[in-house]
């Protein structure tokens, strides 16, 4: 499997963990909108960092800003709590990302 | 509130990226670069050294200079071996296995007084000594990060003396040996100067070489914001 498709997944799956954890909706729900919040950010944010921006935490910070944006739509949520969710999830998964 | 927030968290990143200098970043791998000196045997009245002002290492017949620090690319270093002292061309064929700590120190101190590096400006990219005896030329860097799926394994640099005077060494790079993780190498022909043009990458490792399929990094964000555009659309509609 590419590398890329299994940080894809292990993304997915790590953010929709803690999307569930701090907001407690319905699984699938969560599930699917941290596939589409991912799918939009993730693929973006490598092609960025290999070409034009290879500034990792650059990166990361608006990552985190388009996907607290995301976060605040899909979810229904105030842009605060959003951008929580969004620091903790993008923290973790950048931090696997060192670690493995 | 929010506002703050913001500008907090892109300080803290923004401070976070300074600290990250000495890390290799997610998705990127170190590769070396060494350098031959080809026609060495052409020049047997001088030294050539490579140091910055940590360490330094001998160009010799066989040998492919690299493994100094990223951040203190060395330069290349010419002498006459007729104006150096005993003392110095001991230091500079010193075997450097087996040294511990204390001697390693001992080595720095000693290259430190042979090369005499002006203490400031701290400019990394001036060959800021004072010793008359030694000629700069090149600066050289021999360590890069790139990307963890680029086929390059390590990149061997050949570089050619064109002309010694009295004051100036003119060194240019004649070929780039890209050797590949498959175990496979390729040498180039280099038409540039040193240190203008970054590694080129391989044809077959551009953009598309990143992603499971080559479209997908455009395609699976558009799909997904069509889609999220859709669910956004179609609860504004139902409200």
């Amino acid at each position: 499997m590419s590398p890329f498709l299994l940080a894809l997944i292990t993304t997915i799956l790590v953010e929709s963990t803690i999307f569930w954890l701090i907001l407690r909706q319905e699984i699938l729900k969560t599930l699917l909108y941290s596939i589409l919040i991912n799918s939009t950010t993730q693929p973006l944010a490598n092609a960025a960092y290999l070409t034009i921006l290879p500034h990792f935490f650059l990166v990361e910070l608006i990552v985190i800003l388009v996907e607290s944006i995301l976060i605040m739509k899909l979810f229904e949520v105030d842009y605060h709590k959003a951008l929580l969710i969004s620091v903790t999830a993008n923290v973790v998964t950048a931090s696997l990302s060192f670690l493995f | 509130m929010r506002n703050k927030t913001v500008i907090l968290l892109f300080t803290a990143l923004i401070l976070v990226q300074i600290a990250q200098a000495d890390m290799i970043s997610p998705g990127m791998k170190g590769i070396s670069r060494c350098y031959t000196i080809t026609n060495l045997d052409q020049y047997p009245d001088y030294t050539f050294i490579a140091a910055n002002r940590q360490d330094f290492k001998l160009f010799t017949p066989n040998a492919c200079i690299d493994g100094f620090y990223k951040l203190f690319p060395p330069f290349i270093f010419t002498a006459k071996t007729a104006d150096l002292t005993g003392s110095e061309i001991t230091l500079l064929h010193q075997d450097t296995a087996g040294l511990d700590g204390r001697q390693l120190e001992d080595r720095q101190q000693k290259l430190a007084d042979f090369l005499q590096w002006d203490l400031w400006p701290w400019d990394q990219t001036s060959p800021a000594i004072k010793n008359p005896k030694l000629i700069p030329s090149l600066q050289i860097r021999t360590y890069e990060e790139i990307s963890s799926i680029n086929p390059i394994d390590s990149v061997e640099h050949k570089l050619t003396i064109t002309l010694i005077s009295e004051h100036a060494v003119a060194i240019t790079e004649s070929s780039i040996v890209y050797h590949y993780t498959d175990g496979t190498s390729e040498e180039k022909p280099v038409k540039h100067y040193l240190g203008e043009n970054p590694t080129p990458r391989p044809a077959t490792c551009d953009l598309n070489c990143w992603t499971w399929h080559g479209a997908s990094w455009r395609l699976i964000p558009l799909i997904a914001i069509i889609l999220i555009a859709a669910i956004l659309l179609k609860r504004r509609l139902s409200k």
